[in-house]
């Protein structure tokens, strides 16, 4: 299959988030908690509208790819998560771009690096 | 005072100073100015009044939730810790206890319980929280906290009471309910979380920044006040004369 020419790709954000736990999170873990707290607060239909895509996740940060109008609904999906791995955790949004490396030198490589051990209970 | 976006509802109170300064920390990080600890009056150590060091970049208040079923009784628990707090929070839940709560000067916030039958914000209540300057909160950690069909029924009451505040022009005061610091939120996170039961990005940032400094503003004395209507005169003025 060919790829798309850009101009009829479906347009894309990228938000940049953190993950804030006691313990490190595994990528796995974290998908599996995207995908239940999407199809639980939008349903099936609801989810495939936002098409969440988690890119790259890494020391507790990472990218997650949606689409261009449902940039507020992830986030509410997101804010949605409480736990992670059965452990209590926050997916903070760092802040919102149209390119992947936009998203990554603006919010994660600038972010101040939030400890997880310092602000847990 | 700073200017910025206010949690007034952290419904947990860190147990030392260490963890106080996490809270406060973790709120700075995700985004806000300032924050309310609430305390409730139904606790069985009983609310601490302790005042807090006031941080110049991050404005802590402190605040009491008044629990009471009996509406006799709701005034002397206002009485009692209104000059003690910098806000005061009742916690509603019967239409007689709503109406006895709208009806005093003391109250600042009124909280309404979720899920219980025959109560809730009606048109009378609304009126006088409106006539008295009383803002109604929207605790959306509800949302966070509740999966499945306690969700659904959350989101439909929340809709109800915005469009009641909207009509009869309530003061609203958007709020996480944290009753951890894991249930914290940043303030982008709970606007996208208010346009879930149809709250606009404009009424979510008023609720968050507004509305809440407007509270703790009306109980704190201005620069000079030593007491509600003693402020200390300037000398100058007088050897001036």
């Amino acid at each position: 299959m060919k790829t798309l020419p850009s101009s009829l790709r479906e347009r894309k954000r990228y938000l940049a988030i953190e993950v804030i736990s006691k313990s490190d999170v595994t990528r796995e873990e974290l998908i599996r908690e995207i995908f239940a707290a999407t199809g639980s607060l939008y349903g099936d239909i609801g989810s495939s509208e936002c098409g969440l895509r988690l890119l790259d996740f890494e020391k507790q940060k990472g990218v997650i790819r949606c689409s261009h109008m449902m940039t507020e609904r992830s986030r509410a999906a997101l804010a949605t998560i409480n736990t992670i791995g059965g452990q209590r955790a926050i997916v903070h949004v760092l802040g919102i771009s149209g390119t992947v490396q936009g998203a990554t030198q603006k919010y994660i490589q600038c972010a101040t690096i939030s400890r997880p051990e310092h602000i847990s209970i | 005072m700073v200017e910025g976006y206010y949690d007034l509802c952290i419904r947990c109170l860190p147990e030392d100073d260490i963890a106080m300064e996490r809270l406060v920390s973790l709120a700075k990080h995700l985004g806000f100015n300032g924050a309310g600890i609430m305390q409730a009056t139904n606790n069985s150590k009983g609310p601490t009044l302790k005042s807090r060091s006031f941080n110049a970049y991050f404005d802590l208040a402190n605040g009491i939730e008044i629990y009471e079923d009996n509406p006799a009784k709701l005034h002397s628990h206002l009485v009692r810790y209104d000059p003690k707090v910098n806000f005061v929070m009742v916690r509603g839940g019967t239409d007689k206890l709503d109406r006895a709560a709208v009806e005093t000067t003391y109250t600042d916030i009124l909280s309404l319980p979720f899920g219980i039958k025959g109560s809730g914000l009606d048109h009378v209540i609304a009126r006088s929280a409106s006539d008295r300057g009383i803002a109604l909160e929207f605790d959306v950690g509800s949302l966070i906290r509740y999966r499945g069909g306690k969700r659904v029924h959350t989101i439909t009451e929340l809709e109800q009471r915005l469009m009641l505040a909207r009509k009869f022009k309530v003061h609203m005061v958007l709020t996480s309910g944290a009753r951890s610091i894991y249930d914290m939120r940043g303030p982008r996170e709970l606007i996208a979380l208010a346009g879930l039961f149809g709250m606009t990005k404009e009424e979510a940032i008023k609720a968050m920044t507004v509305t809440p400094a407007a509270i703790l503003k009306k109980r704190r004395l201005p620069g000079g006040f030593i007491m509600k209507g003693v402020e200390l005169a300037n000398e100058r003025i007088y050897s001036e004369e």
